[in-house]
C-alpha cells in the first residue's frame, strides 16, 4: 500500500515540483526560501497522503498548499501595513514580489513579462499567472482561491487585456 | 478563448516556465521527505492512567483499592471531626486579600492573621456541644466565652467553634479591609468572640439559639475589640469595643454584613 502511495507521491513530484518552486521563486524572490517553501508543501501532501485523506484535484492541492504557506512566510517577515489595518482592507500576501524580476536569472523577455505581471491589479495577477504561466484550469484555479471557475475565466479575460495594454504589445498587432 | 495569441507574450511567458529546481535540489528535497518517518501525533496519556495501571486488570484488586481509599477517606473526615485543632473540613472563609496599607509601609499580607488568643481557643475547644435527638444538650460545659449569652442550660448547643473560628476569619478580614478603606487604621486586636445567636437569614430579627430546620448559615456573635488609629499612636491599645456582629454565608464565603452597638 505504502509502496502505491510512494509511487503516486513520486509522480506528483516529478509532475509539478518545478511549478511550486517557480510559483515560490516569483512571490518570495529568495531561491533557498523558496526551495524550503517546495519542500514543506510536498511534506504536507506526503503525510495527507500517508493518512490516505481524500485529494480530489491534486494540482489544486499542491498550489492552495503552496500559497498558505507564502502567505504565513509574509505574515511571519513582514508587519502588516498600520494603514491597511486601520482601513480593514486585507493586505495581499500571496502576490508576485516586484523585484522577482530582477532577482531570478531568466532572459529579457521572461523578465518583462513577469515584471508586467506583478503590476497587474490584485484580483489579476494570480489567475493571470496560475492559467498562462503554470497552465492550470479555470476550475483549478477557482479551488485555489475559493472562487468560482466563472469568476476565475472574467478575471483571466480582464487581466490579459490589461497584461497587453501595460505590455504594449497590443498596439504592436 | 482566454488563449494568449501574442508572440512576444508567449515567450516571455515560456521563459518564466524555465525557471527550474536544479537535479541537486529536486532529488535532495525528494530524499529528505521520503527519508522521514511521519509519525502521527498520538493522544497524550493521562498520569491517571498510570495509576490505575497499577491494579493491574483483576477486578477483586481494583475493588480492594477503591475500598482502601474509601475506608481512608472515612478516616480522614473523623480525624478532622475529633481534632479540633485541624480545620481541614471546617466550612471555608474567604482568604486574605493582598492589600497595600498606607500607613504600615508593609504588606498587609505580611501581617500574620489575627486568630484567638491561644487561651481564649483552647478554653472554648475544651467545651464541645454536642445536640441529641431529643434537643437536649450533653456535652456543654458553661464558658463565659463561648456561651456569653447563655445563662441558661440548652442555650449552648450550637457548634460554637465552629461559629467562633469562622466568626474570628470572617470579621479579621473586615478589619483588615477597614484597614486599607480607611488608611487611619493602624493595627487591630480582637479580644474576645462570644456566640449570640443564629439566625435564619442575615436580615431575620428573630433571634434563634439554634436552628433545627435551616442550615444557621447566618449568625450574629458579640465580639469585643480594638484598633489603633493614626489618633491613638501606636504606644498602647485603646479600650476595647464590643460590638455586635452578623455574619452570613454567601456564595460559600462567611462574611460580616452588620455591626451594631446593640443586638
Amino acid at each position: 500500500m505504502r509502496e502505491k502511495i510512494e509511487n503516486k507521491f513520486k509522480q506528483l513530484y516529478e509532475d509539478e515540483s518545478d511549478a511550486i518552486f517557480r510559483f515560490c521563486l516569483t512571490r518570495v524572490s529568495d531561491r533557498e526560501q523558496a526551495l524550503d517553501i517546495t519542500q514543506d508543501t510536498f511534506m504536507r501532501l506526503w503525510n495527507s497522503m500517508l493518512e490516505q485523506k481524500e485529494i480530489l484535484n491534486y494540482r489544486a492541492f499542491i498550489f492552495t498548499i503552496a500559497r498558505n504557506l507564502i502567505i504565513d512566510w509574509y505574515r511571519k517577515k513582514k508587519s502588516v501595513s498600520l494603514d491597511k489595518m486601520m482601513d480593514g482592507v486585507p493586505e495581499e500576501l500571496d502576490l508576485i514580489d516586484n523585484s522577482a524580476a530582477n532577482n531570478i536569472e531568466m532572459r529579457a523577455e521572461g523578465k518583462y513579462v513577469l515584471d508586467k505581471i506583478s503590476q497587474l491589479g490584485e484580483t489579476y495577477q494570480t489567475p493571470i499567472y496560475l492559467r498562462f504561466v503554470e497552465d492550470l484550469s479555470p476550475d483549478e484555479i477557482g479551488k485555489i482561491l475559493d472562487i468560482s471557475a466563472n469568476a476565475v475565466s472574467v478575471r483571466i479575460n480582464r487581466g490579459l487585456e490589461e497584461l497587453r495594454n501595460i505590455t504594449g504589445y497590443n498596439k504592436e498587432k | 478563448m482566454d488563449e494568449i495569441k501574442d508572440e512576444k507574450l508567449n515567450t516571455g511567458i515560456n521563459e518564466i516556465k524555465n525557471i527550474k529546481m536544479t537535479d541537486l535540489e529536486k532529488s535532495h528535497i525528494l530524499q529528505s521527505i521520503l527519508g522521514q518517518e511521519v509519525t502521527k501525533s498520538k493522544p497524550i496519556r493521562s498520569p491517571w492512567f498510570n495509576f490505575s495501571s497499577m491494579f493491574g486488570n483483576s477486578p477483586y484488586l481494583r475493588l480492594a483499592v477503591y475500598f482502601i481509599l474509601i475506608l481512608a477517606g472515612g478516616g480522614i473526615i473523623v480525624t478532622t471531626t475529633n481534632n479540633n485543632n485541624e480545620r481541614a473540613l471546617s466550612p471555608q472563609v474567604d482568604l486574605y486579600k493582598s492589600l497595600n496599607t498606607f500607613n504600615s509601609g508593609q504588606k498587609d499580607n505580611d501581617v500574620p492573621p489575627k486568630n484567638l488568643p491561644g487561651e481564649i481557643a483552647s478554653n472554648i475547644r475544651s467545651s464541645t456541644p454536642s445536640e441529641s435527638s431529643d434537643g437536649s444538650v450533653t456535652g456543654a460545659t458553661s464558658s463565659s466565652l463561648s456561651f456569653g449569652m447563655s445563662p441558661t442550660a440548652g442555650i449552648a448547643n450550637t457548634n460554637s467553634i465552629n461559629y467562633i473560628e469562622i466568626a474570628s476569619q470572617a470579621f479579621t478580614k473586615y478589619l483588615e479591609q477597614e484597614k486599607y478603606d480607611k488608611g487611619y487604621i493602624i493595627d487591630y486586636k480582637i479580644d474576645e468572640i462570644v456566640y449570640m445567636a443564629a439566625k435564619k437569614t442575615a436580615n431575620d430579627t428573630e433571634l434563634q439559639w439554634f436552628n433545627t430546620n435551616n442550615s444557621n448559615e447566618a449568625f450574629i456573635m458579640r465580639i469585643n475589640y480594638a484598633t489603633k488609629t493614626t489618633d491613638t499612636g501606636t504606644e498602647r491599645w485603646p479600650a476595647s469595643k464590643s460590638s455586635y456582629v452578623t455574619i452570613d454565608k454567601t456564595n460559600g464565603i462567611y462574611t460580616v454584613v452588620s455591626i451594631r452597638d446593640n443586638l
